[in-house]
């Protein structure tokens, strides 16, 4: 029964386990250890969906979140500041009277009211009679302009077969954002449960996002401090990296002051308390004339901000009633 | 209160979970023999006789019908006759075709499809059949079996003499080509009629190929001189299946007897009996691996397209499809059409380079690609729409990942759906569909972070 190995020792007894085996075990437990260390900080789509929007946010209300123009119905109503609604453009048959009711604007901007990802959202700046321009530079006659609304209609920027059009004052950004990035609109995300703010980040455009405020699309999210009203660093969503400085520009915003935080803040927990939703994404933009302007609310808000700001959500909303 | 309707929710799975797992032991158990026992007639017999009176006759024929029993299984009926005379009746509790005289001649064809189940039985040792000459029964059927030499009357006299109660029956041995008629004896064993075939040596069983057409003395029986009786060995259930490997012994007292009973192909059956696997795999993906993919389910609708398909040819249609998809709808992009004409364009575009392989496959009779059939071609249709809306809501990138990630998926679901180990699971054990609920419940409440997750927060371990 005595086996010899090629040293000519006695092989072991338990020879299927070899001393690679164990090293593979530990390996593998302290993967495990460390993954679930890291589901004790962060919160996944998983907890998100079934802890906390399926508890706090009832169905029936969602569509405040789903529809913008419902949304901004309610914050006129309750006098919380939004972008002017100049008109809501429900049929097909509402186009060319609407259209002509807004000609004399200089600008304006045309989007859908459940779209998603800041698809189908068209800036327009009056150059001529009957003629706009992108800040892109793209000419739009009215004929393009009229396709575009159909096409926001019949749904193309949305998941359903019909949408409303929702054309409404054109924000520009805040001085001290243009600083750090002229294109494009930035904007703030500010998570809230039960009305009290839990984590914010400032998304701002880049060149790759073409000017949108999407991280999918490229833009960074920059973290911010609560308490103290500063930005801390950002994170790019598609390089997966920590950054200090805007790609583009090359500004440092890490530490730099926002103006008037703690209105904004103000305006997020007066939006959360007007809906009946206790978990809320809502997005926020610093204008230049009118200050902090609610321009949408998200009933699921996604779960990158965690990233930005380099912190979980979980132990966050633990302090909180929860 | 919170937590103790978490605690109910998570002994309702455990109920799930458990409850099936005692039925199918219990099962295992009680049909050891029948569940690991031999495999019986899988194929069916086409037995069809013709039978024709003569002009003017006087006398009623009587011709006896096989009767449903744990022995044979009587499917598909069909009786034609040139001239109505005739009626399917009882006599004697014994099923028959009664031809009534007519003036003209008639011909009869009567014709069903047998499936039989071959019976052996195990005598009692200790029962006696006459207790005061302290006789044992099974000794006694021994002694008379081997004494009369093959012949049946010897067998019937020593029956007779010693007044043990039998009966005769007859039928056909399917086995022959042109069957006659043959009888065999039955000796009444405690309420059961254990057969003997003496000529065959055949003691307390019966073949399965042993069309039981019942006693003859429940009235004097001979077979009417004019008929005329085919076996045709026929088609197995459904040839698709035999080559998949697929089917199920008869012998299976369960769930899916029934439906093969009742010429439900298997696939199909296995199709429906994994579906609720397949959604919960996809579940799994998405939910605890974080692989997103076209639709919801699509994935599980794409597998069963490759079903009809195989394989290869699928997923190469696919990839097609997805490429196709892909060239046409950038230059339609830049029209800037509006969404609905231009998605029904390249669906145009789609179905035109299917019935060009399709074409393909019939001008060089290449019979692979003939397998595009409709089905395939429906759902891949679905994803074309799918892959379009993610183009334009997240761009091309992304949305050929996303196809890949939903190949990926649906060969999983594929591997499910052609797997013959859990169809036959599913088959004798559908308790099982118990456990999937179970599993889909806890997943529902399973709050623990994906594998994509842990990728994307890694960077949040140290803070």
């Amino acid at each position: 029964m005595h086996e010899f190995d090629k040293r000519g020792r006695p092989r072991q007894v338990f020879s299927c386990f070899k001393g690679s085996d164990v090293v593979t075990f530990v390996v593998l437990m302290n993967y495990i250890k460390r993954i679930l260390d890291l589901q004790e900080k962060v919160i996944g789509m998983n907890e998100r969906n079934y802890r906390i929007i399926n508890k706090l946010n009832p169905q029936e209300f969602r569509n405040y979140a789903n529809d913008k123009a419902l949304c901004k119905k309610v914050l006129e109503e309750n006098e919380i500041p939004t972008p002017k609604t100049y008109c809501v453009i429900e049929a097909m048959r509402e186009i060319e009277g609407k259209i002509t009711s807004i000609e004399h604007l200089d600008d304006f901007v045309v989007k859908p009211a459940m779209g998603s990802g800041g698809q189908g959202i068209l800036i327009l700046k009056k150059i001529g009679e009957q003629q706009w321009s992108s800040p892109s530079g793209e000419l739009y006659t009215r004929k393009e302009l009229v396709m575009h609304i159909a096409n926001i209609l019949f749904g193309k920027f949305s998941k359903r077969l019909f949408d409303k059009v929702i054309i409404e004052y054109r924000l520009i950004p805040h001085s001290d954002f243009q600083k750090i990035f002229k294109r494009g609109v930035p904007d703030f995300r500010i998570i809230l449960l039960n009305a009290q703010p839990v984590m914010a980040m400032l998304r701002m455009p880049t060149e790759e996002s073409d000017g949108k405020a999407n991280l999918h699309a490229g833009a960074i999210g920059l973290g911010v401090d609560l308490e103290t009203g500063r930005l801390t660093r950002g994170y790019n969503q598609i390089t997966d990296k920590m950054v200090s400085r805007h790609p583009d520009s090359k500004v440092l915003f890490d530490g730099m002051k926002l103006p008037d935080w703690e209105k904004t803040l103000a305006i997020s927990i007066a939006t959360a308390k007007v809906f009946p939703l206790n978990y809320l994404g809502i997005d926020i933009v610093y204008d230049e004339k009118f200050g902090p302007m609610v321009i949408e609310i998200n009933s699921r808000p996604g779960m990158q901000i965690q990233n930005v700001n380099s912190v979980g959500l979980k132990k966050v909303l633990e302090k909180i009633d929860f | 209160m919170k937590k103790s309707r978490a605690a109910r929710l998570n002994l309702v799975i455990l109920l799930l979970f458990l409850l099936p797992l005692i039925s199918i032991g219990f099962k295992l158990a009680y049909y050891k023999d029948t569940l690991f026992g031999k495999p019986i007639a899988k194929e069916r017999l086409v037995v069809s006789q013709k039978f024709r009176t003569e002009r003017n006759s006087r006398d009623t024929t009587n011709l006896l019908l096989p009767s449903q029993s744990s022995h044979q299984r009587i499917s598909n009926e069909h009786i034609q006759s040139s001239a109505a005379s005739f009626s399917v009746k009882e006599l004697n509790s014994q099923r028959c075709l009664k031809i009534n005289p007519h003036s003209r001649r008639q011909a009869i064809s009567y014709s069903y499809e047998y499936r039989g189940k071959a019976i052996k039985y195990e005598l009692d040792p200790t029962l006696y059949y006459n207790e005061k000459r302290n006789t044992l029964l099974k000794d006694f059927l021994f002694r008379a079996f081997y004494e009369s030499n093959g012949d049946q009357m010897t067998f019937e006299g020593k029956l007779k003499a010693e007044s043990v109660p039998y009966r005769v029956v007859c039928g056909y041995d399917a086995i022959e080509e042109e069957p006659k008629l043959k009888k065999w004896i039955e000796v009444l064993v405690s309420d059961t009629w254990v057969p003997f075939d003496i000529p065959k040596g055949l003691f307390a069983e019966k073949p399965a190929s042993y069309v039981d057409l019942g006693p003859v003395d429940a009235f004097s029986y001979k077979e009417p001189d004019s008929l005329h009786t085919k076996i045709t060995k026929s088609i197995y259930l459904n040839p698709e299946l035999i080559e998949d490997g697929l089917s199920v012994p008869m012998t299976f007292l369960f769930f899916a007897e029934i439906f093969t009973l009742n010429d439900m192909p298997l696939n199909i059956l296995a199709i429906i009996l994994l579906t609720p696997l397949a959604a919960m795999l996809i579940t799994i993906f998405r939910n605890a691996i974080g692989i997103q993919t076209f639709g919801t389910f699509l994935p599980m609708l794409i597998a069963m397209s490759f079903l009809s398909t195989g394989f290869f040819l699928g997923a190469a249609l696919f990839i097609i499809v997805i490429a196709v998809t892909g060239v046409f709808h950038f230059p339609l992009g830049k029209l800037g059409l509006l969404t609905l004409p231009k998605l029904a364009i390249i669906l145009t575009i789609v179905e035109g380079v299917f019935l060009f392989l399709i074409y393909l496959g019939f001008k060089w009779d290449i019979a692979l690609l003939l397998k595009t059939s409709l089905f395939p071609v429906v759902i891949l249709t679905f994803a074309t729409e799918r892959f379009i809306k993610t183009t334009t809501d997240k761009g091309y990138g992304p949305a050929i990942i996303l196809a890949l990630k939903t190949l990926l998926v649906s060969s999983f679901c594929f591997v499910i759906y052609k797997s013959i180990v859990f169809a036959y699971m599913f088959m004798v054990f559908p308790e099982l569909f118990f456990c999937v609920i179970a599993i889909n419940l806890s997943l529902g409440t399973w709050i623990g972070l994906r594998m994509s997750e842990v990728v994307r927060f890694r960077s949040l371990e140290k803070a």
